[in-house]
This record gives structure tokens, sequence and C-alpha cells, in this order.
């Protein structure tokens, strides 16, 4: 499988990769344009700063690239920031890439940020949840997403607020979350989407 | 809700893992890959992995087992000890880790910790501080508790809030290695000068300290020598706390 996983400078890719090489899957580590390959599936990993992010992608030249797999129904996951990418404006005025209509503001709580475990209350849609008994996961974030469309979340958390940590929309596929850091659960939901991946990629290729 | 993190501390030397009481008498405890693992598999949280690094051959080391441990482990790992520079930063971001703990060099040159948080984020960033009661408040102290410095522990917090930690590690050296359980009366007063997370360090000898720190509201406890001299395993306290009542991270 193709797998791209997008590098936005930083170069801490490391727990994302070493999850993704458990699974028997050595991803591309896209950076700048020569790095671009035919994929069939890409990931975007959760750290940074969205304005900071977006800013990179457009000055290494990724971001026709990423447009162009998007409007092919590429599957796309977003980890974390990596998922708050989709949608349109940050707390601190940080642009995100508009795919998804929404905001991203800070979350309410005297500590912050909401590190650790916590469970996530999972929608009946058919989404990443295959296999995964009782989803507890992983989470880092200070900011968190507030889509337009309530149809797109498939799964909520408590934080001292309830909040929407899982989005699926036509190809793009959003956790808050960081399933490289939880344990099997979170190998599980990387597998579930290597397995919409190679789907996608077999009817591609037909 | 959030749940309580059980975090096991490796403190490692020369590629061994190693314990002792109040910062001395360091005692061999291990391979750190294979306790890592070990710690993975029976339900920590997350890992701290504290190393005590002189030269460059041991950093040398200490990288290529951090890229080992990563290899296999499927839980956040942060690593500290000797960090004196961005690049060391880097280097240990790039072989796995998922935080650095910053503790001497971030009193004695602060700007490291606004570099680091600047650049990979404050999630990244986990600000480590060795305190002590003196008198009448809460002394900082560096060089694994032997230099005093010239902070006081909440003026010290809140400074490297400003600076971008994105959580504390707060070790209480009167505690550390007594087994006599976390130091309660630190932890309140930290929790009044920051609003990052707090992991709660040094003491834990029974899983009654756990109860006590975690139902006081302490949402992150450092497990060392408990763990250590294999009196138990995380597992193990696990479930004594969910027989507690104490809603941690089960079944994995």
């Amino acid at each position: 499988m193709e797998l791209a996983v997008i590098d936005y400078g930083n170069g801490n890719l490391g727990s994302l990769l070493a999850a993704l090489h458990r699974l028997g899957q050595n991803p591309h580590v896209i950076h700048q344009t020569t790095d671009i390959v035919p994929v069939e599936g890409v990931i975007f990993p959760g750290v940074g700063s969205l304005e900071e992010v977006v800013n990179r992608l457009r000055h290494n030249g990724l971001l026709p690239w990423l447009t162009d797999l998007r409007a092919q129904s590429t599957p796309i996951l977003g980890i974390c920031l990596g998922m708050q990418l989709f949608f349109e404006q940050g707390d601190e005025g940080g642009e995100g890439l508009g795919w998804l209509k929404g905001n991203v503001p800070s979350l309410q709580a005297p500590v912050l940020p909401h590190i650790g475990w916590n469970d996530v209350t999972v929608t009946d849609h058919p989404f990443l949840w295959h296999n995964i008994v009782r989803p507890i996961f992983y989470f880092v974030h200070t900011y968190r997403i507030q889509p337009h469309e309530a149809a797109i979340v498939r799964g909520i958390t408590d934080y001292y607020e309830s909040f929407p940590v899982a989005i699926e929309s036509g190809s793009l596929y959003g956790v808050q979350f960081h399933p490289e850091l939880s344990g099997p659960n979170g190998t599980r939901l990387l597998q579930n989407f290597l397995e919409v991946v190679e789907t996608y990629g077999n009817m591609a290729s037909r | 809700m959030v749940k309580p993190r059980i975090i096991p501390c490796l403190d490692v030397k020369h590629g061994r893992v190693v314990k002792g009481v109040h910062f001395q008498d360091l005692k061999d405890a291990g391979d750190p890959v294979a306790l890592a693992v070990k710690y993975c598999d029976d339900g920590a949280d997350e890992l701290v992995w504290l190393d005590i690094i002189a030269t460059v051959e041991e950093e040398e080391l200490s990288l290529a087992l951090i890229q080992r441990a990563r290899e296999v482990l499927t839980i956040p790992l942060t690593v500290g000890g000797g960090i004196r520079s961005i690049r060391h930063v880097e280097e240990l971001l790039e072989h796995g880790a998922d935080k650095v703990s910053i503790n001497t060099y971030g009193i004695e040159h602060p700007e490291i910790l606004s570099h680091v948080s600047r650049r990979w984020g404050s999630q990244c960033l986990v600000v480590a501080i060795d305190a002590k009661w003196e008198e009448d408040h809460y002394q900082v102290y560096v060089h694994g508790g032997r230099t005093r410095t010239e902070h006081e522990l909440g003026d010290w917090m809140r400074r490297a809030q400003d600076l971008g930690a994105g959580e504390f590690l707060l070790t209480s050296i009167d505690r550390d290695g007594t087994q006599n359980g976390y130091d309660l009366p630190m932890l309140r007063y930290a929790r009044q000068h920051v609003s990052r997370p707090i992991i709660a360090s040094g003491g834990a000898g029974r899983v009654e300290h756990l109860t006590e720190a975690i139902r006081e509201g302490q949402q992150a406890v450092l497990l060392a020598s408990l763990l250590h001299q294999n009196q138990t395993t995380v597992g193990t306290i696990k479930q004594s706390l969910l027989e507690e009542g104490i809603d941690v991270r089960w079944p994995l």
C-alpha cells in the first residue's frame, strides 16, 4: 500500500512511524514537492500549531497536491492538529485548510492541555471503531473542533465540557486523540484506516 | 472525564535502570527497554525516561535505546536528563520521544524552554522541578537535588508556564525514595500557581499513596522504586485503584 505521512518539518513523527511500521507499512514521508509520489492514503500527524503548519504546507508547495488528493476522494486521516487543519479558523487567528466548515476554539478547563486517557462515546455510524470494544484513547490538546455540521461527528469526549473528537466527511477522517499513543485501541484504529485505504486503492486501480 | 495517569519512571545510567534514595545510593534495576515494554504491557498510561548523561558515548547509547523502546511502545514516552541544547532535543524527538523533560538547564538557560515550546508546541515540553521545604517555603534545587537555586517553587513554576511549559514533573526531594507517600502539601501549593498538568513525583510506597493523591484531584502520578523492587506491578496497582472506585484505564 502506498501511504503518505505529511511532515510539517518538525521531525517528531517517531511514534506515528513506529506504529505504522508495526502494522507492516513503510509510509512515504512527504515534506516538500520533490518527495511527492502517487499514494492511496494520507495521514496528517498531530504536532505543531495551526497557523505554522498551514504556512509550512503552503511554503513547501504541498497545498495543490493535497487539494487534488482530496478531490480524488483519497482517504485522509487527520490526527489531533491534523484533524483541526481540515477546518476554517483557529482561536488565535490561525487559518486551517477550510475543507470543512467550522472553527477550532480553545477548550474551557482549569487545567490545560487536556492530557491523558479519556473515554470516547461513539455514534452508531460506521467509522474506524471496528473491533474496538471499549474506546479509551490518549489525548494531548488545548484546542478542539467545532464543526458546523453535526452530522459529520462520530465520537464525543468530556473534559470539563463535551466536544467532538472524531469526524468523517466523505474521504476525510479525523480524530482528536493520538492513535499512535493509544495502546491496542489505537493500533486497531490505524489498522481500520489502512483497510479503508486498501479498499480505495483496489477501486482506484480497477 | 480524563483518567488519572499512572506513570512509571525509568532512571537510566550507562544504559541500565538505577534507583536510589534521596537521589543517592543508586542500585541497578535492569534493562530499560525490557522494563519499558513490561510496564507498557502491564498497563502503564505513559512512561518517563530520565537519563543520567555525562559523555557523548552515553548520549549515543541513550538515543539508540530510546529508539529501540519507541519501536515497541504504544504509549507516550517522555525523555529527560542532561538536555543542554536544542540539537539534543531534536535528536531525542527524532529517536522517538514524544515529549522532553528539562530541569537544570531550563533554570540556567530559560530561553531553551521558549525555543522548544515555540518549535514543537508546549505539549512537547515537560518542565521537571525538584523542590524541598525550607522553614517556611518550597525552594527549587537542581543537579539532581544537590544544588540550591535562588528560585522559590511557585515563582519558578509561573515563569516556566509563561515560557511555554506544557506540563510539570514535580519531585519532592524530602519524599523521593522514602516510600512515605507523595508530598501533598507541596502539590496543593504548586496547583495554586499554574494551570498546567502536574505529575506528582517522589514518595510512592503503597497503593494508598496513589489513592490519596488522586482523590485530591492529582491527575498524574509517577512511580519508581515501588515497581523496581518487584514489590508489585502496574496491573496490580491499577486493579487496587479500581477496587477503590478510582476510574483508571482498564482494560487496556
